[in-house]
């Protein structure tokens, strides 16, 4: 099919540049009310993504359309639409990624590769075994998915790649109970191989937050250090990632400057923030050969001790910016700070440890925050407080320029870095 | 391919499939559409992402069973199929299903416009002209963003009672404004949407010139004191609240997994008496509408709260098995890929009689809501997180011109809802998306009147 498909480009004189990108996903989805089966699905898709760019007039249009199997006596008629969906565009120029070296990457699982149910069965067991041993708690649900995913990438400028990678997701509720008063914990975890779940030792840490929920009280009204921990840290970077991006810088919406710090005048205090995308690391949830356009699996360090050292940058925002492509974002990493952990929760004064937010979501262009507290605790000195309600409000930038982040580090999702994040100063709304 | 040829033989595989299980259905899908971008930088024009293919379910007497597939041609997919009932098994050890009453229909969406018999040059012309409007009302704007998009939705549902196929036009337009002072940028957006056609791009540029406002007025925005607040819920605020409270909080498989408290509550009162809030897929134009659940439960309206008590929840089919009510034709898939859950559809507060320049004179010292940005339920607890882009200062029953950004209202449910000391006239629902958790994105919409309640601000 996909040979085909090259032929009949190769004879459209309209067609400037394209992409092809052929995709086979199979998997495994398997749903559990308690540790009863609700649904077991079988997912096979088949699908080649056509980019095409059309040049006219000094101007580049592009298009996308996607073919399905069974679909190739329509290829004329769908590249005929996209060439004039393209012609109507009115973009400046870019070229397309070309033939690169592209890293040897740790993204497969064998034992998903073989047999995808056999390894769903096996976290499900891992997952209630290690809650019978930890607090008591009741499994509300359990949601997993894992898939295979093969791509094969060509494109016009001689691109020809092929990478195969495989997708494990965990999402489960537990339910801890005292008397008639019940609370709940919800975790999504998405990871390249089961290895990597750590079911153990996570599934137990929930199971205690299930229990720590039941009294938890709503904070305190106040400015108070906060302390971000775990698996609330990945969106937290979202504002410095759209910022240090090629598209923003173009669009005039980047407040970034290179080789200048990222908090402006601000006085920084703290840990200076050092940050890299990586699509190299092994098992990474971004990690990957080459991207969507075919450009190589990098490592760049975005934000070096609190100076933006480069951005990100598609193929067509680097030509654009004039600068070298970096590819899509890979995973998020994060050099640590020098402050253990257990220090982070110590000081003088109160403060507000977070382990779950109802969802954490910055605003990337303002950098402004607010989130519920779904569980945290409230540290004065040697008194430790269960917290839930309530919220804490911020703005990114501001936060991270008097921040402290922990010695120790975790790998959670595409996030690679400190455990945790003390911030000197937020506004916490309670009673 | 179009799904109708799947007729002539699902029907068949269905019967071949029920020979080993006791219940078989199958859901195929079709989504297509065009998708036009233009800002100040750039434009662009692209096919929607197309999502083609079916999912076969089977109940085994025991739990559900899927394959979904892109394969739709006969000769594959039928072999395909066969392949994989060979390894189904059948129980006798779960509650009996028994197919919906004997139904062969197919149903379209009546739309004024429909969007493919509109020109492709011409929707780009109308994109372009009018982004060209918005980039120009302000000097402060540093960047203009409109997107239109439209959707063709076919589906098709066979069982061995019923063939139901349906056509949706799904069509949004939003703008986004984007200002800066030099120190500091900041952004407003309108989004419209609809089970509607073309016509929705209709009278669009009259609204340019108050997001302008909304937009620059956030640059001299504040933080909100963090505190208890008299408020006024915009509609589209009022909404986002109907929709993480007992929107989600009634999803009776959130009742099967022991995940929500409404389920103890059922028949009592939850809200002020003032509230009666629905879910109902039928609202003519709303971007949530369609004419059967992706289970093959024809649509209907759900009454969830009636005068502050709370009636019923929406189910999908496992859940209305599982816990024995009739299904309430909730049961939806983000794709042929993916689980059918029980979702929302539109999902609204009731209006009554209040008029809103009279719920603002009521405030002594309060917040007028207005832009909805983001929500997270928690059924189990109750608790609610809504993120409100922007609100406006009310001092002794005016606005004084002062805007907070962004807020965040927290809560646990009922108090909220029995706070509720006003409902007004109007009634207007807002176009977005809904996901269960952070996953499964379906089509919804959500509103109401303006509401006048006391939540805690942040």
């Amino acid at each position: 099919m996909l040979e085909r498909i090259k032929g009949v480009l190769a004879q459209r004189a309209d067609v400037h540049d394209w992409t092809l990108r052929w995709q086979m996903k199979k998997g495994i989805q398997l749903y559990l009310v308690g540790d009863q089966t609700e649904n077991l699905r079988s997912i096979s898709t088949e699908r080649m993504v056509l980019d095409v760019h059309h040049d006219h007039n000094g101007f580049r249009g592009s298009s996308s359309f996607i073919i399905l199997p069974g679909e190739l006596d329509t290829l004329a008629a769908k590249l005929d639409e996209a060439v004039f969906m393209a012609s109507l565009s009115r973009n400046p120029p870019y070229t397309l990624p070309r033939p690169a070296a592209c890293p040897d990457v740790a993204t497969l699982d064998e034992s998903v590769v073989a047999d995808p149910l056999a390894a769903a069965w096996t976290i499900r067991d891992s997952l209630l075994e290690a809650l019978a041993t930890g607090p008591r708690v009741k499994v509300s649900s359990i949601e997993l998915f894992l898939n295979q995913v093969d791509t094969r990438l060509h494109n016009s400028q001689g691109i020809e790649a092929i990478k195969s990678g495989t997708e494990v997701m965990v999402d489960f509720v537990l339910i801890a109970a005292n008397g008639h008063v019940e609370s709940e914990v919800h975790l999504a975890l998405e990871r390249r191989q089961v290895a990597d779940l750590d079911l153990e030792h996570i599934a137990r840490r929930y199971a205690q937050y299930a229990h720590d929920s039941l009294g938890a009280v709503l904070p305190k009204t106040g400015r108070y250090a906060v302390l971000v921990s775990d698996e609330t840290l990945e969106n937290l970077f979202e504002p410095f990632l759209f910022h240090a991006s090629a598209a923003a810088k173009y669009r005039q919406m980047s407040r970034f400057a290179l080789g200048e710090s990222i908090f402006g005048d601000r006085m920084v205090r703290g840990d200076k923030l050092t940050l890299t995308s990586d699509a190299t690391i092994p098992y990474g949830v971004r990690t990957r050969s080459f991207d969507d356009e075919g450009v190589a699996g990098q490592q760049v360090c975005l934000i070096r001790a609190g100076l933006l050292e480069r951005y990100w940058a598609t193929q067509r925002y680097a030509d654009y910016l004039q600068i070298a492509a970096t590819g899509q974002l890979g995973n998020i990493v994060v050099a640590p700070g020098s402050v253990p952990f257990a220090e982070l929760r110590e000081g003088e004064g109160t403060l507000y440890h977070i382990v779950a937010f109802s969802d954490l979501q910055p605003d990337p262009v303002t950098a402004n925050f607010a989130a519920e507290i779904r569980l945290g605790y409230r540290i004065d000195g040697h008194s430790v407080e269960a917290i839930k309600g309530g919220s804490v409000s911020g703005n990114v930038f501001e936060a991270f320029s008097d921040a402290h982040l922990s010695s120790e580090t975790i790998m959670v999702g595409a996030y690679k870095g400190p455990r945790a994040i003390r911030f000197r100063d937020l506004t916490v709304a309670g009673v | 391919m179009h799904l109708e040829s799947l007729n002539s033989f699902l029907p068949e595989l269905i019967t071949e499939i029920e020979q080993s299980v006791p219940y078989a259905a199958a859901l195929a899908t079709a989504i297509s559409g065009v998708n036009i971008f233009v800002d100040n930088h750039e434009q662009r024009v692209t096919q929607r992402d197309p999502t083609k293919g079916i999912v076969l379910t089977v109940y085994n007497g025991r739990y559900f069973q899927e394959y979904a597939t892109t394969t739709l041609d006969k000769d594959a997919l039928w072999r395909e199929a066969r392949g994989w009932a060979k390894g189904l098994t059948r129980f006798d050890d779960g509650p009996p299903l028994a197919p919906a009453s004997s139904l062969n229909h197919h149903y379209v969406s009546p739309i004024e416009t429909d969007p493919a018999s509109v020109a492709l040059s011409e929707k780009f012309a109308f994109v372009v002209a009018y982004q060209a409007r918005a980039r120009e009302v302000d000097p402060c704007l540093i960047n203009a963003q409109v997107s239109y998009r439209e959707a063709a939705e076919e589906k098709v549902f066979a069982d061995r009672t019923r063939l139901l196929s349906q056509v949706l036009s799904r069509t949004l337009l939003s703008t986004m404004l984007f200002v800066s002072d030099g120190v500091r940028t900041e952004y407003d957006w309108r989004v419209t949407g609809g089970t509607v056609g073309y016509e929705i791009t209709r009278g669009q540029e009259d609204k340019i010139g108050e997001l302008k406002e909304s937009a620059l007025a956030l640059l001299s925005a504040e933080r909100i004191e963090p505190g208890l607040y008299e408020v006024i819920a915009s509609p589209d605020v009022a909404g986002l609240i109907a929709h993480e409270s007992f929107g989600h909080g009634v999803e009776l498989d959130m009742f099967l997994k022991g995940r929500a408290r409404a389920r103890e509550y059922i028949g009592k009162m939850v809200a002020s008496p003032l509230v009666d809030m629905f879910d109902d897929p039928t609202l003519a134009g709303a971007y949530g509408t369609y004419h059967f659940d992706d289970e093959g439960q024809l649509a209907s309206p759900t009454q969830i709260i009636r005068a502050g008590i709370l009636e019923r929840g929406i189910s999908d089919l496992h859940s209305a098995l599982v816990l024995g009510v009739p299904p309430t034709g909730n049961g939806r898939r983000e794709s042929f890929a993916r689980k059918a859950y029980a979702r929302m559809s539109n999902t609204y507060f009731a209006s009554a009689q209040s008029k809103v320049e009279e719920m603002i004179r009521s405030i002594d010292k309060g917040v007028y809501l207005c832009r909805a940005h983001s929500g997270m339920e928690d059924p189990k607890d109750w608790g609610i997180q809504l993120v409100v882009h922007y609100g406006r200062e009310i001092v002794n029953g005016q606005l004084t011109g002062r805007v907070f950004s962004p807020i965040v209202v927290s809560g646990y449910v009922p108090d909220m809802l029995q706070s509720i000391s006003a409902v007004g006239d109007d009634c207007t629902l807002s176009s977005g998306l809904c996901g269960k958790g952070h996953k499964e994105y379906v089509p919804v919409s959500s509103g109401g009147p303006h509401l006048r309640l006391k939540v805690r601000l942040g």
